[in-house]
């Protein structure tokens, strides 16, 4: 049976630990890609889903990333995170398709609320048509 | 003695005792938060609410300086936390150094306010700009079918306005794909449009998109997808927001331009009327079959940016097949389908086997848009519904019908009615 899976991009496990005990409690699955292709192939198996991406080492990569998967997974919730506050680079993840945008230091406090309202309880349980 | 070498520190620090509580602050703390030393002792920092912008100022004190789960079990930890009240928000940063001391644990502080610049109007690098205006070109008004036609025009038209914008039509048919449009053809297409799910809403963060806040971005436009399932506060939010526009006086061009989507336009609260300045109906798949060739390209173009097997075409009998079916799910549940039968394609091109069983044995009423068979189409409905429940409980009817919530009986009555088979839920 498919379940609702949080993918999270990122070069270590600070975000993946914050969110894994909500995701446990959730019963979601929790990924951690470590290539861009694993990455979009997990995104394209989740029935619902969302994404954490943590930016910072290669922006023009990561950028490129996040258009090529929201161009092609419209409907996956895909959450930037920003190494430091930055009106401009937050306003480029808006406009390539993110939904959300934190700055690094805001996640302890709201990641896991955020990605928690993102989808409530009975639409996680809920099977969309295929 | 602790009180003497608080009262010669310099810098802000502050003393938690065992139970949380303030015990001791340095005249630099009390200097930062500009009230006097007294006025913080005793504050007991360990609340398990997360104060909102309606609770007092030692409500959002005391969240700030509580200690994290971490340090009470010893270890040292830095943070940076925002403190929202007293206006404006500042930032600090504020490392806890726990104090073993039986029973329990003290802990001592530093708190450091931290300026934040927000790097407003910093060119992006050449880089960015050209991802950017490559993704942005996407948003062509071709996407939305005939030029000359209704949501074409309608789209124009809102393109040069600055007024809120309500994109009404059924799930999945691209909502949020018209705002955009509009917002790429409008004269803020230079600035960044937010799309937000309404539901992931707080009523702070949903102010500090509408009004700014340091440290945080705010966009020239905003798309609250779903409106009819933001938070009761946000909603009220919104209507005090909405409010100059019953007034019809002139507004700041500084001001966010709001869209708003939604399935079902009679769930939008009368006190949200200004939203629907101007009102967009976005058709369903199954009213635009004229655009079938466009949309389906576009699609594969799309399924081409991930991994796996390519799929290059659709065969006519697979094409055929497709507009024959109504998509109650409209341009989400094509994609979808595309994306699974995908992976059983091998040729490139998608042809009628590799369509799921559902589609090819379900016999479907015409798919003129002026045939409304209300009947045949809720059966139709109907019909998937089970397959899929049966599918995701791998066969099992018992699981299959606690997932559509029928007794297993009338789960078994329908599947005889509706004529499924054994092992058409298999793909």
């Amino acid at each position: 049976m498919k379940r609702a899976t949080l993918i999270v991009w990122e070069g270590d496990d600070r975000l993946a630990s914050l969110l894994r005990p909500w995701a446990v409690q959730q019963r979601w699955l929790l990924r951690q890609p470590r290539s861009e292709e694993e990455l979009l192939s997990q995104g394209a198996s989740a029935h619902l889903g969302a994404v954490v991406l943590r930016f910072g080492r290669d922006l023009e990569r990561e950028f490129a990333l996040l258009a090529r998967l929201s161009t092609a997974l419209p409907d996956l919730a895909i959450v930037v995170v920003l190494p430091e506050p930055d009106e401009t680079l937050a306003g480029l993840a808006w406009d390539l398709g993110a939904c959300e945008v934190l700055p690094l230091f805001r996640c302890r406090e709201t990641l896991v609320p955020l990605i928690a309202r993102l989808f409530p309880t009975s639409e996680a349980a809920h099977v969309p048509p295929a | 003695m602790r009180a003497s070498f608080f009262a010669a520190s310099e810098e802000a620090l502050f003393l938690l005792d065992t139970r949380g509580r303030l015990r001791y602050v340095t005249p630099a703390f009390a200097q930062l938060f500009g009230h006097p030393a007294e006025a913080y002792r005793g504050l007991s920092c360990r609340s398990r609410r997360k104060p909102t912008l309606e609770d007092s100022w030692e409500d959002h004190l005391a969240a700030l300086l509580q200690a994290p789960a971490e340090v009470l079990q010893g270890q040292p930890l830095t943070l940076r936390r925002l403190l929202r009240r007293p206006a404006p928000a500042t930032v600090y940063d504020i490392a806890f150094l726990p104090l073993r001391r039986s029973p329990g644990m003290q802990v001592i502080g530093r708190i450091r306010a931290v300026e934040i610049k927000p790097d407003r109007g910093r060119p992006l690098p050449e880089g960015l700009v050209s991802l950017r205006q490559q993704h942005v070109s996407r948003w062509s008004l071709e996407l939305l079918g005939d030029p000359a036609g209704r949501l074409a025009v309608q789209a124009r038209l809102a393109a040069e306005l600055s007024c809120p914008v309500l994109v009404v039509g059924p799930p999945g048919s691209g909502k949020a794909t018209v705002a955009r449009v509009i917002h790429y053809h409008s004269a803020r297409r230079e600035r960044p449009l937010a799309v937000l799910r309404a539901s992931a809403l707080s009523k702070a963060r949903l102010r500090e998109l509408l009004e700014g806040s340091p440290g945080s971005a705010r966009p020239a436009a905003l798309l609250l997808r779903r409106l009819d399932q933001a938070p009761a506060d946000c909603l009220d939010q919104l209507v005090d927001w909405l409010e100059p526009y019953w007034s019809g006086l002139p507004l700041e061009s500084s001001r966010v331009r709001l869209y708003a989507s939604l399935s079902d336009p009679t769930r939008l609260p009368a006190t949200l009327a200004p939203l629907r300045s101007f009102e967009i109906t976005v058709p369903a798949l199954n009213e635009r079959l004229g655009e079938w060739q466009e949309v389906q390209q576009r699609l594969l173009e799309r399924l081409k940016l991930l991994p796996g097997p390519p799929l290059q075409a659709i065969s006519p009998a697979a094409q055929e097949l497709l507009q024959s079916y109504r998509w109650p799910g409209n341009l989400r549940e094509l994609y979808q389908l595309l994306l699974e039968a995908r992976e059983g394609c091998r040729s490139g091109v998608l042809d009628r086997q590799d369509l799921p069983a559902w589609l090819r044995v379900t016999e479907r009423p015409s798919a003129s848009p002026s045939t409304l068979d209300l009947q045949a189409t809720l059966q139709q409905v109907e019909r998937r519904l089970i397959v899929l429940a049966l599918h995701r409980a791998r066969g099992n009817r018992s699981r299959a019908a606690e997932i559509l919530g029928l007794t297993r009986g009338r789960l078994l009555r329908r599947i005889e009615q509706l004529g499924i088979r054994e092992g058409e839920a298999e793909r």
